[in-house]
């Protein structure tokens, strides 16, 4: 499982719930993947890792 | 065991004729059904051989066609228009979007008629089928007592390929139903309406094929000229509209759904169906049994000079981008 933040605009994916913008959603691995490559949501062990660099600069 | 239910739906807007959308943005349409498919008749050769049997076989010009037909769910509706109409206008009101689309009056570019859309489907095994550089050719919208707003494209085109299925997120919010559906003709409204159904025929775009090195076709474009066609049921309970048909007028038609419920505050998810001229090409009261008497109508709608077009759609949801 994977744990992701949702991005795009509210949508309803089968069997696992609605993606809503900015909330985090756990999703299995090879869904979660599919849907940060189609750009509606981002893992957030990256986008977390990328806050911590901004904030460090 | 593959269901249907299970089965995924969308479309990709292209860039250009010839190069296939990319699967990161499909807008996944909640359908009722889609009959999109590949087509490869047999080119037989004909030469005489000394047997009675037909000769040998090869490919002969593949093509794709099918339709996509839904209840309208606002969202995905504006994807299906985007596929056979111009979007003419888009204003963003604090993430409301008021979205115009008219009949194109120039192609997509000089390959395509219309925008070319790859659709996806996935028939819950294996990989997913690509569809790619189809025209939306033809636009149906009809909605009966008691009943869904449902709406239908037919497609042609085009390229085939398969990829990997992708997750699938559907876009939510209420669809149109009879209840919040109103009609109005000539600008007076009219509630003696059962049924109807507005039919657009984009010029017969047709697939044609040309010596380019490839079995898949390398233009869509127009075979004829465009045409809208009204059909529907009206109960005869006074002769108002059986003289518009004697006197041939030519009225404005204005259909509109409204969603049930606010998506902000005042905004109601809406559609506007506007057809400047509607004129009748059939009306037929007839006392068929005991019942009810009922006028059956199909009406055309024609070209206004004033508006320049013939069909105005404005839809109101929360997509941002098609």
């Amino acid at each position: 499982m994977k744990t992701v933040k949702w991005i795009g605009e509210s949508r309803m994916i089968p069997n696992y719930g609605m993606g809503v913008a900015g909330e985090t959603k756990v999703l299995p691995v090879d869904i979660a993947d599919s849907f940060i490559k189609q750009g509606l949501a981002e893992d957030v062990k990256t986008s977390a890792k990328k806050t911590t660099k901004k904030e460090s600069e | 065991m593959p269901y249907g239910q299970k089965s995924n739906t969308g479309i990709i807007f292209q860039d250009s004729y010839g190069t296939a959308g990319d699967t990161s943005s499909i807008h996944f349409i909640p359908n009722l059904s889609e009959s999109l498919k590949l087509s490869i008749p047999p080119l037989i050769s004909e030469n005489m051989r000394g047997v009675f049997d037909e000769g040998d076989t090869y490919e002969g010009p593949r093509t794709v066609d099918g339709s996509i037909e839904t209840e309208a769910q606002p969202i995905a509706l504006g994807a299906l228009f985007k596929s056979v109409l111009e979007e003419t206008s888009n204003v963003n009101s604090d993430g409301i979007y008021t979205r115009t689309f008219k009949p194109r009056t120039s192609d997509f570019d000089e390959k395509s008629a219309n925008n070319p859309v790859t659709a996806y489907a996935y028939r819950d095994t294996g990989s997913a089928m690509l569809y790619s550089d189809l025209n939306g050719a033809m636009l149906e919208l009809g909605i009966a007592n008691g009943e869904f707003l449902k709406a239908k494209v037919d497609y042609v085109g085009g390229e085939f390929s398969q990829s990997a299925s992708v997750a699938a997120s559907y876009p939510v919010g209420k669809r149109w139903t009879w209840d919040t559906t109103s009609v109005s003709l000539g600008g007076s409204a009219v509630d003696e309406i059962m049924d109807m159904t507005i039919s657009l025929d984009d010029g017969g775009l047709e697939a044609s094929h040309t010596l380019n090195n490839s079995k898949y076709p390398s233009r869509i474009k127009r075979t004829s000229m465009r045409s809208i066609s009204v059909s529907g049921t009206l109960k005869f309970e006074n002769q108002d509209e059986y003289q518009e048909f004697i006197s041939q007028s030519e009225r404005e038609l204005i259909m509109t759904f409204k969603g049930a419920t606010e998506i902000q505050s005042g905004y109601n998810e809406e559609l506007i169906v506007k057809l400047p001229l509607m004129r009748y090409e059939e009306a037929a009261p007839a006392a068929e049994g005991a019942g009810y008497i009922e006028m059956s109508v199909t009406a055309k709608g024609k070209y206004s000079v004033d508006s320049g077009s013939s069909m105005e759609l404005t839809l109101v949801n929360t997509q941002a981008n098609y």
